[in-house]
C-alpha cells in the first residue's frame, strides 16, 4: 500500500457530502455528473427485515409502492445462487452437504459459505470474465490482418489475480492506465503494473489501413474510449469528430484526452504495416521488455532470439501449420511515456484536416472534477489514472458498483452500465447507488467486501417465486421484491458441464496456445486450445472474428468493444448445443459413469443427478418421472444400455431450463 | 414507525398461487402454440417481408436518387462531390437506376423507390438501432419479433423470423431481439453459409425415439419450472426452444440444400460465380424461407460505408448483390410469391452531396433512399424527394416509424393497434410516430 503515496486518494471524504444534504442540481447536467451524495438512512428501520443499510433503502421503495417482498430461498437455491455469482461453478456435493447440515442459522451459516467462496481462486476466475468484457478482451487484433496478441494473457492473467488479491479498485484502475507510472516496492510489482496497462493495448484496429496517422489516431481513439466507457461509462469517443449530440463533452475535451494517448507508446506486439521490419505484422520489438530492477526506465524490446516470434519467422513453414508462438518471460503488452505532444483538433474527425491542438487533459467538462496539471515533460497518463481514481469523482465508484450490482441481480441499478450520459437510463434507485458508492470508497475501493454485504443482504436472500401484486405493479422487479432468474452466461455452462463429468482441469493451462497469422490455409491464426479442451472457459483463447459457434449461441459478446452488459437471447440453437453437441453428450455419458460406479440404487442415483447437477434434491414426481424416462428408452444399437439411459437422463437434465438458469 | 413493520413476514409466500388465469400474457403457453398465425387488423397485401439490409449506409447518389443536378452543381463549386457513377431509365416506367445495377433495373417496373427518408442522426450505432428496433436510446423489440408477434408464423417447423449473417456490432443481438417480448418471437441466426453453418443438427447417437422420448422429459421438466417460477417469459421460450429445435433437425437441413434447386434457378442468383455466390446463396435461402412460411426474413450485406472512393465502393457492392437481388425478385415472380411478399433494401442512412475522403461521402441522414417491391407496393413508382443536391429530404418524407408503420400496414397490422402491455404501459414499434405512407399503397 506504500506506493498509493503518490495518488491523492486518500483524500478526505469530507469532499463527500454529508447525510440528508443534497446538493443543489443543475439539470443541464447528467444525473451521473453531480456529486455522491450520501443518504439519510435510519438505521432502526425495517429492523425486523433489513440486514443491511440496503436493504433499507430497497424496502422504503417497495414500502411506497405498497409491494411486500418475498420471503427468503431455501438454503438450495441460495447457496447454488452464491457458487455461481462467486466462482462461476455450481456447489459441491460436499459444499451442499455442510451448508445443509449446518446447524447455525442460515444466515450465519451462509456468511461462511460466501467468505469460502470468495477466498476460493475460482473467485478472480468468475469476476475477471466481468471485467474482460469491458476491456474488449481479446487474443488476437481483428478486422484485417487479425494478428495474434501472444502475450494478452499476461494482461488476463493479471486482471484474474487482481480479483484474487482484491486489488483496490483505485489502484485497479490506475495500474490500467498508468502502472507503468507508478512507484513500486518491489520488481515483481513494477512488473506487475506494467501489466496492467496491457489494457489500453488490446484494440481492434485494421494493421493495414491507409498511411498518415490514420491508424495511431484509430488506435488513441479505442484507448479513449475504453478508459472513458469502462471506468466512467462515459461515451467520449463520440466526440472525436463532433461536439457531443447530448452530453456535455466537446471536441476540445477529446483532443485533449487524446493528446495523452498521443504523448505515450503503445505496444501491442503488432506493427502497422508503414511501421514494417522483417518482422511483418507480429513485431515483438512493439512489445515493452518487463524490468529487471526498480530503477531502470522502462524499455521495449530490442532483440529477438531465435524461435517462432515473428511473422517473418512463419516463413520457415512453408505452407505448413506452424508450431505455437514460442514465449519469453520477459515480454509483454503494455504502456510507456513517449514524447510530450498535444494532439491537434481534427475537424470532423478527419486525420489531415487539422484544427488548433488543447493541452494534454485540459479537460472542462461541466460537473466533473478538475483535471489534475500536466507536467510538459509528462504524457498526463498519470494524472488522467488520478483524475479517475479519485474519490470525489462522481463516476468512478457509481459505474463500478453498478457494474457489480448488475452481475449478482442481473440488471445494473442504471440498466445501461456502459452509459451514465444523458441516453443512458437514469438509476432505478440514485439513493442506492450512491449508499452503495460511498461505502464502496470507504471501504478502501474493495471488491470483496462489496460483494461480500451485497450477498448478505436480505435483497438477495429472497425467494424467485411470483406474487399477484408484484406482477400486476412491477412485473419487470425493477423494486427487488423477488429475486429475477438470471441466464447463466457461456462460461459457467461449459464449466459446469466439464465440473459434473470430473473433467475440468481446476489449474490454468501454460501459456502458449497460439499460431498462424490472418487468413486461411494452414498457416492460419489459430488457437490450440479448443472448446472441448478440459480448461475454464476463461483461459481458452479469444480469437476476434473466430470464436466457436457455441459462443454466439449463447451471447458471448463482440470481443472488439466495451461490452459490459451481455444480451440474454433464448434460441432454438442453444436447445440444439443440448441435445446434439458432442460436448453435451461426453459430459453426460461421463457423470452417467460416475454415478453407476458411485451409487447403488436407480433412487439413489437419480437423487445423486439431481444434487450435482442441480444442487437440490428431486421431488417424488421428478423421480417418477427420471424411471419412466429410463424405461422408455430402447437404447437400439447401444454398446452398454445401462450407460445409454442413465446417460439420456443426465442430458435431460443439463437441457433443462433449470440448469442453466440461477434462481 | 409501526407501519414499516409491514415488511415483517405475517403474510403468505404468493410463489404457489397460479397466476396463470390472471396474468395470460405472461404465458404464452396457456394460449398454446405463440407463433400460431393469428390475423391481422386489416387485410393484409403482403404475408411476409424480406429486408435486404444494407449496412453502412449506401450512397444514394450512386445507386437509386438519379441527381443530374447535384453533377451540374459540383463542377463550379469545391468540396461537392458529383455522382460518381451514370443513371440509366429503365422498365416501361423509365425509373432512373444506377448503371451498377443492369440486373434490378429490368425490375424497374416492380421498385418502388422511397426518396424522402429521413433520420436526424448521422452515427451508425444510433441509426441501426433505430432502424431495427424503432429506438436506439431502450432494448426494445425488433421489427421482426415485432411482427411475428403481431401475424404469428405459417411455419411449424422453422423459426418465424430467420436473420442470416446478422451483424454482431452496432447493437448485435438486439436488432433481432425480443426484448420485452416473449422470447419465441426474437430472431434466429443463421451463418450464410446455410444448413451447415447451423452447428449440432444432428445426432448419430440418439434413435428419433429416444431423443422424442426425451425431449418429452425436458419438455415437463421445464413446465414444473416455469409453473415454480410464473412471469418468466424466458422459460416459455426455452420451451418452444425445443420444440422448434427437434423441428429444425429435419426442416433445415432440407430448407438450406441449395443443391436440390435446379441449375438454372441458381444460376438465376448468380450461384456458382465467386463475385455473386456468397449473397446469391443468402437470397436463394431467402426465397426457400419464404416459400415455407417464415414471416420475417433480414439479409445482411456489408460494406456500404463508403466514406473513400464512393463510386468504386457502389460498383463494387453491387457487383456482389445486383444479380442475386434481381434473381430474387424473378423468382418470386416466377413463383407467383412476389404479389405477397414485400421486399425492403435499404440501410441506416444514406451519404452526403460532398467529398468526406479522396472521393468518398460522409454520412447523411437528413436524406437518403430506400426500395420496396411487392407486397402490395406501387411498381415504377418513386416516392418522395430531396432537394437539388440530393442532401436534405424536402417531399414525401419519411423516417424509420413511418417505414415502420408502412411495413407493418401492408402486413394487415395497424401500427397504432400492434401493442404490448409492459410495465404498466402499453409499447408500440413505432412509439408515438408513425404515419403511413399511403401514396404507395398499391
Amino acid at each position: 500500500m506504500r506506493a498509493l503515496s503518490c495518488l491523492p486518494l486518500a483524500a478526505a471524504f469530507s469532499l463527500l457530502l454529508p447525510a440528508g444534504n443534497a446538493p443543489a442540481q443543475d439539470e443541464d447536467l447528467p444525473w451521473s455528473f453531480r456529486p455522491v451524495a450520501r443518504p439519510a438512512i435510519d438505521p432502526t428501520a425495517y429492523a425486523n427485515w433489513a440486514r443491511d443499510d440496503l436493504d433499507r433503502l430497497i424496502a422504503a421503495r417497495l414500502e411506497a409502492a405498497g409491494l411486500r417482498p418475498n420471503g427468503d430461498a431455501d438454503r438450495p437455491t441460495l447457496i447454488r445462487r452464491a457458487a455461481f455469482d462467486l466462482t462461476g461453478l455450481p456447489p459441491t456435493t460436499a459444499e451442499l452437504d455442510r451448508f445443509l447440515a449446518d446447524p447455525a442459522p442460515t444466515h450465519e451459516a451462509f456468511a461462511r459459505v460466501v467468505d469460502s467462496y470468495l477466498a476460493s481462486p475460482r473467485f478472480g476466475e468468475r469476476w475477471a470474465r466481468h471485467w474482460l468484457d469491458v476491456a474488449r478482451y481479446a487474443d488476437s487484433v481483428g478486422r484485417t490482418w487479425n494478428a495474434p496478441f501472444p502475450y494478452a494473457w499476461k494482461y488476463r492473467d493479471w486482471v484474474i489475480a487482481a480479483f484474487n488479491e482484491d486489488k483496490p479498485y483505485h489502484r485497479f484502475v490506475a495500474e490500467q492506465i498508468a502502472g507503468d507510472l507508478l512507484p513500486a516496492a518491489t520488481v515483481e510489482q513494477r512488473r506487475e503494473q506494467v501489466i496492467g496497462t496491457g489494457f489500453l493495448t488490446l484494440g481492434s484496429l485494421t494493421l493495414n489501413n491507409g498511411g498518415g496517422d490514420g491508424y495511431l489516431l484509430d488506435q488513441i481513439d479505442d484507448q479513449i474510449d475504453v478508459t472513458t466507457r469502462g471506468f466512467l461509462a462515459l461515451s467520449i469517443a463520440c466526440a472525436r469528430c463532433h461536439d457531443h449530440s447530448y452530453d456535455p463533452v466537446t471536441q476540445i475535451d477529446y483532443y485533449a484526452l487524446a493528446g495523452i494517448f498521443h504523448s505515450s507508446w503503445t505496444y501491442p506486439g503488432q506493427a502497422h504495416v508503414s511501421d514494417h521490419t522483417a518482422a511483418g505484422y507480429l513485431d515483438p520489438e512493439m512489445l515493452v521488455s518487463l524490468p529487471t530492477d526498480l530503477d531502470s526506465p522502462l524499455k521495449r524490446v530490442s532483440s529477438i532470439p531465435s524461435g517462432v516470434h515473428t511473422m517473418g519467422d512463419l516463413r520457415q513453414f512453408g505452407g505448413k501449420a506452424p508450431p505455437p508462438y514460442d514465449l519469453v518471460a520477459d515480454w509483454a503488452m503494455g504502456m510507456r511515456e513517449g514524447k510530450p505532444a498535444d494532439c491537434e483538433l481534427r475537424v470532423k474527425g478527419i486525420a489531415y484536416d487539422l484544427g488548433d491542438a488543447p493541452p494534454r487533459g485540459d479537460i472542462r467538462i461541466p460537473g466533473l472534477p478538475d483535471f489534475p496539471p500536466v507536467p510538459a515533460d509528462a504524457s498526463g497518463r498519470l494524472q488522467l489514472a488520478q483524475w479517475i481514481a479519485s474519490p470525489t469523482h462522481p463516476l468512478t465508484a457509481r459505474v463500478m458498483v453498478n457494474r457489480i450490482w448488475q452481475h449478482l441481480f442481473g440488471r445494473g441499478l442504471v440498466e445501461t452500465v456502459d452509459n451514465f450520459g444523458t441516453t443512458g437510463r437514469e438509476p432505478s434507485h440514485p439513493e442506492l447507488l450512491d449508499h452503495l458508492a460511498i461505502r464502496f470508497v470507504e471501504g478502501d475501493w474493495s471488491v470483496k467486501r462489496l460483494i461480500r454485504t451485497i450477498l448478505l443482504s436480505r435483497t438477495y436472500s429472497l425467494d424467485g417465486s411470483a406474487q399477484p401484486a408484484g406482477m400486476e405493479k412491477d412485473p419487470d422487479n425493477t423494486l427487488y421484491w423477488r429475486t429475477t432468474p438470471r441466464r447463466l452466461e457461456l462460461e459457467p455452462i461449459r464449466d459446469t458441464l466439464l465440473a459434473v463429468s470430473g473433467d475440468l482441469e481446476p489449474e490454468p493451462p501454460a501459456p502458449g496456445h497460439l499460431a498462424g497469422m490472418s487468413g486461411r490455409g494452414n498457416g492460419r491464426l489459430r488457437s490450440e486450445l479448443g472448446f472441448d479442451s478440459p480448461y475454464r472457459t476463461i483461459y481458452l483463447p479469444i480469437l476476434r472474428d473466430l470464436l466457436p459457434d457455441e459462443y454466439a449461441t449463447f451471447d458471448f459478446p463482440d470481443p472488439s468493444g466495451v461490452n459490459g452488459l451481455r444480451h440474454v437471447t433464448t434460441a432454438p440453437p442453444q436447445a440444439l448445443f443440448f441435445l446434439n453437441s458432442r460436448f453435451v453428450a461426453d459430459a453426460a455419458r461421463r457423470t452417467a459413469i460416475r454415478l453407476l460406479e458411485g451409487e447403488k440404487s436407480d433412487a439413489d442415483r437419480i437423487r445423486a443427478a439431481y444434487r450435482l447437477i442441480l444442487s437440490r434434491d428431486p421431488a417424488a414426481a421428478e423421480v417418477a418421472d427420471a424411471e419412466s424416462l429410463m424405461t422408455t428408452l430402447d437404447a437400439a444399437g447401444s454398446d452398454d444400455p445401462e450407460i445409454h439411459r442413465w446417460s439420456v437422463f443426465i442430458q435431460s437434465l443439463f437441457a433443462g431450463a433449470e440448469f442453466r438458469y440461477v434462481l | 414507525m409501526h407501519r414499516r413493520h409491514f415488511l415483517l413476514h405475517t403474510g403468505p409466500a404468493f410463489g404457489s398461487l397460479a397466476l396463470g388465469a390472471l396474468l395470460p400474457q405472461w404465458l404464452p403457453s396457456a394460449l398454446g402454440n405463440p407463433l400460431a398465425p393469428k390475423t391481422g387488423h386489416h387485410p393484409a397485401k403482403a404475408r411476409r417481408v424480406i429486408f435486404l439490409f444494407m449496412n453502412g449506409g449506401p450512397s444514394h447518389h450512386e445507386t437509386f436518387d438519379y441527381r443530374p443536378e447535384l453533377a451540374k452543381a459540383a463542377a463550379s463549386t469545391p468540396r461537392l462531390l458529383a455522382p460518381g457513377v451514370a443513371f440509366r431509365p429503365a422498365g416501361q416506367s423509365g425509373l432512373m437506376i444506377s448503371e451498377a445495377f443492369p440486373e434490378l433495373a429490368r425490375h424497374a417496373d416492380d421498385l418502388c423507390i422511397l426518396n424522402g427518408m429521413k433520420i436526424d442522426t448521422n452515427g451508425h450505432h444510433q441509426a441501426v438501432v433505430r432502424l431495427h428496433t424503432g429506438n436506439e436510446r431502450f432494448v426494445r423489440p425488433s421489427m421482426g419479433s415485432w411482427v411475428v408477434y403481431g401475424l404469428g408464423s405459417e411455419a411449424d417447423d422453422l423459426p418465424g423470423f430467420v436473420t442470416i449473417s446478422p451483424i454482431a456490432d452496432l447493437g448485435g443481438a438486439g436488432n433481432y431481439g425480443s426484448a420485452f417480448l416473449p422470447a419465441s418471437y426474437q430472431g434466429t441466426r443463421i451463418a450464410g453459409s446455410g444448413a451447415g453453418s447451423v452447428p449440432h443438427l444432428s445426432n448419430a447417437r440418439l434413435s428419433t425415439a429416444d431423443q422424442r422420448a426425451q425431449l418429452d422429459h425436458i419438455g415437463r421438466s421445464n413446465q414444473r419450472l416455469a409453473e415454480r417460477f410464473p412471469g418468466n417469459p424466458a422459460f416459455d421460450g426455452v420451451i418452444q426452444s425445443y420444440e422448434m429445435a427437434f423441428k429444425m433437425q429435419t426442416s433445415i437441413p432440407e430448407t438450406f440444400d441449395l443443391a436440390a434447386e435446379p441449375e438454372s434457378v441458381r444460376a438465376l442468383y448468380g450461384i456458382g460465380d465467386g463475385v455473386t455466390d456468397g449473397f446469391g446463396s443468402q437470397c436463394l435461402m431467402a426465397r426457400r424461407l419464404a416459400e415455407r412460411g417464415v414471416r420475417f426474413i433480414q439479409l445482411t450485406s456489408n460494406g456500404w460505408d463508403h466514406h473513400m472512393n464512393v463510386a468504386q465502393g457502389v460498383r463494387d457492392r453491387a457487383a456482389a448483390n445486383d444479380k442475386p437481388i434481381a434473381g430474387l425478385l424473378a423468382d418470386l415472380k416466377q413463383r407467383d410469391l412476389l404479389k405477397d411478399t414485400l421486399v425492403v433494401w435499404g440501410g441506416e442512412f444514406g451519404r452526403g452531396a460532398h467529398e468526406d475522403n479522396a472521393g468518398g461521402r460522409g454520412h447523411n441522414g437528413s436524406g437518403f433512399t430506400f426500395w420496396m417491391a411487392g407486397g402490395g407496393v406501387k411498381g415504377g413508382y418513386v416516392h418522395g424527394s430531396k432537394d437539388d443536391l440530393g442532401a436534405e429530404s424536402v417531399e414525401g418524407i419519411l423516417n424509420f416509424a413511418d417505414l415502420h408503420a408502412t411495413i407493418l400496414h401492408l402486413l394487415g397490422l395497424d401500427h397504432e393497434r400492434l401493442s404490448y402491455r409492459y410495465a404498466g404501459r402499453n409499447f408500440r414499434l413505432t412509439d408515438t410516430e408513425g404515419v403511413v405512407a399511403q401514396e404507395i399503397l398499391a
